[in-house]
């Protein structure tokens, strides 16, 4: 998913210069010792996540082999025509959250990390297995709310709606939400007319806002002053202290460090590792990906894009096996 | 456990037994039917903001800015007047005052054909939205049709003037008008829903609703009376004049020009046609809510 434009601040490193004091126990939060510390707020259960793109041509078609003229042709319309690849992103993930932990995802790019922060905030429908999670999740960023055309005023109102605050709540916090983007007189401006970093505080004060039980944030390079990388690091805390659990995708290996004390290492859409930030970090650093379990589930052979994973069918019928709620 | 192997996944049962114990719910399950008809109320709020903002961004950014919304369905009455009322005489045979009835049929038609062609994107075009945040993803459809809505009533207003300086005088009667277009409105919501999911599912199918509604368009009696036309066609042209968007032409008209007349029959049909369109087009859209935001 190249969709992390969506959310436009970032963890930069220098934010976390402060340390932070390590939370107790985390260590032992395993799958394998589910009731230890801590009361389970998401259990994640063989969660495979697989998504449809158009127009693509198959990956792994691309050879040395050079064809004739003819064939160029033809298949440069297969690959333009009722040319529909699946992606199988996320590969059977498994593992469960408490309440206060703080759980950073590593991996390399396309290795499944945004996909499964959208799946396990129920916001991407997943193919097979079962996520439960106890209270709201919500994913920080509201962009996609947003409307560049309209004014600070009318997209803090619409962004804060957007996040399920009611109209009166949104006006409760307009005044702190102004001042903690900065923006001054610019709100009663159409966002258009923002700088680049005016525009992404606002968006990031309007998106913690609201603070939900489960926290999931997608890190993205920006910009940002330092001033305003302090300021919302301080914000990313505060909410992660009332918030219980906090989920953080990061290409930073600092940011991870700094902010969580357990880490999940995706490769290719499996986890490979899960434990305390500090190992995972380490063998994460030393690049060695862990064998495979024998009789893993989530075992699927190496090559990425499987235009025969959890067909359609499957999907769907995963999707509402669950008909409850 | 600690040594770099990959961790044991819990089996799936005892998956399920520690969430239920620790009451967490599942999540990617399609509410009730009840639920998510009542979680759809409490974002009421959000659905009218979003219209709202829509609508107005989408006349943002030129001089004329929201004067457009009037000034687009102006052109193209005039369009529709020179063509059929001037060029082609014969297509306004049967109608008294041709361009009230053009006004009237042009504002509503096109009331309808953009909140098809738009109702069919709702999801497709807000997947960003729908894979950011949680809400019940009908909210996206009847925001679509509020949008449509808010953009409709300058033009209404506009049309009423013009209705007005052709020499006919407000009645009782106008007050129909609420009536008509709230069954067009849900009408349209209904095909709405329907043309998301479907849309969503299959996004080629994007490309041919705005092949509909053209064809719709040039059927439908807009820019002639479709009861002079009709009576030639015999069981076809019945057909044509009892389908939906020439009926709720119709219903429409027959509220401001008394050359036009809508029986009990008419309005009956109307309001089967709105209810059966709303509520199966409703209950389609809720039965994928678990699906919307995978594509």
């Amino acid at each position: 998913m190249a969709e992390t434009d969506d959310i436009d601040f970032s963890l930069d490193q220098e934010a976390f210069a402060g340390d932070l004091p390590p939370r107790t126990g985390a260590g032992g939060l395993r799958p394998g010792q589910p009731d230890g510390i801590g009361v389970p707020t998401m259990v994640v259960d063989q969660v495979h996540v697989s998504y449809r793109v158009f127009g693509g041509r198959k990956l792994g078609a691309s050879t040395g082999y050079k064809p004739s003229l003819y064939r160029r042709l033809f298949n440069r319309a297969a690959g333009t025509v009722g040319s529909v690849s699946e992606v199988h992103a996320v590969r059977g993930v498994s593992f469960v959250a408490h309440e206060g932990e703080s759980i950073g995802i590593v991996g390399r790019n396309g290795a499944g990390k945004t996909t499964l922060l959208r799946a396990i905030a129920g916001l991407m429908p997943y193919s097979a297995g079962a996520v439960y999670a106890g209270g709201q999740c919500a994913l920080l960023g509201v962009n996609a709310a947003l409307l560049t055309a309209l004014t600070g005023e009318r997209n803090i109102m619409l962004g804060g709606l957007a996040l399920g605050l009611t109209r009166a709540q949104v006006r409760e916090r307009f005044d702190s939400i102004v001042a903690f983007a900065d923006i001054g007189d610019f709100v009663r401006l159409p966002m258009n007319a923002y700088s680049s970093g005016m525009a992404s505080r606002l968006r990031f004060a309007i998106s913690t806002s609201k603070v939900p039980d489960i926290l999931m944030i997608d890190e993205a390079l920006s910009t940002g002053d330092a001033e305003f990388q302090r300021r919302s690091r301080d914000k990313i805390l505060e909410v992660k202290d009332q918030a219980g659990t906090v989920f953080l995708v990061s290409h930073s290996a600092k940011a991870v460090e700094a902010m969580c004390e357990r880490a999940l290492w995706l490769d290719k859409g499996e986890l490979v590792m899960d434990g305390p930030v500090g190992e995972v970090m380490a063998a994460y650093k030393a690049g060695a990906v862990p064998p495979p379990r024998l009789g893993s589930a989530g075992g699927a052979p190496a090559c990425p894009p499987v235009a025969g994973g959890p067909t359609r069918a499957e999907a769907a019928s995963g999707a509402e096996a669950g008909g409850r709620d | 456990m600690d040594s770099p192997s990959r961790p044991a996944p819990l089996p799936s049962a005892d998956a399920a037994a520690l969430a239920s114990r620790h009451g967490l719910r599942k999540l990617g399950a399609r509410p009730r039917l009840g639920a998510y008809t009542a979680s759809i109320w409490r974002r009421r709020d959000f659905t009218w903001e979003l219209a709202r903002s829509d609508a107005y961004g989408k006349n943002q950014g030129s001089y004329l800015g929201q004067l457009w919304g009037v000034l687009k369905p102006l052109l193209q009455v005039g369009i529709f007047y020179i063509v059929f009322g001037i060029l082609i005489p014969g297509a306004s045979r049967g109608v008294e005052d041709f361009l009230s009835y053009l006004v009237i049929g042009t504002f509503l038609f096109e009331f309808m054909a953009s909140g098809l062609n738009n109702g069919g994107r709702a999801i497709a075009s807000k997947v960003k939205l729908v894979r950011a945040l949680e809400f019940p993803r009908a909210v996206l459809p009847i925001s679509v049709t509020l949008t449509e809505m808010i953009m409709m009533w300058p033009a209404m207003a506009i049309m009423l003037v013009i209705v007005m300086v052709k020499g006919h005088q407000p009645t009782w009667s106008w007050l129909l008008l609420v009536p008509a277009v709230v069954l067009v409105y849900m009408f349209v919501l209904g095909c709405g829903f329907f043309l998301a999911r479907v849309v969503s599912a299959t996004p080629d199918l994007g490309n041919l609703v705005p092949i509909f509604t053209q064809l719709a368009r040039y059927v439908a009696g807009v820019f002639f009376s479709l009861e002079v036309l009709a009576a030639g066609f015999g069981a076809l042209g019945q057909i044509a004049i009892y389908e939906p968007f020439a009926l709720y032409l119709r219903l429409a008209r027959s509220a401001i020009l008394t050359e036009v007349r809508a029986g009990p029959l008419d309005w009956g049909l109307g309001l089967v046609y709105s209810l059966t369109a709303l509520v199966a087009g409703y209950v389609f859209f809720w039965l994928a809510e678990a699906r919307y935001g995978r594509d």
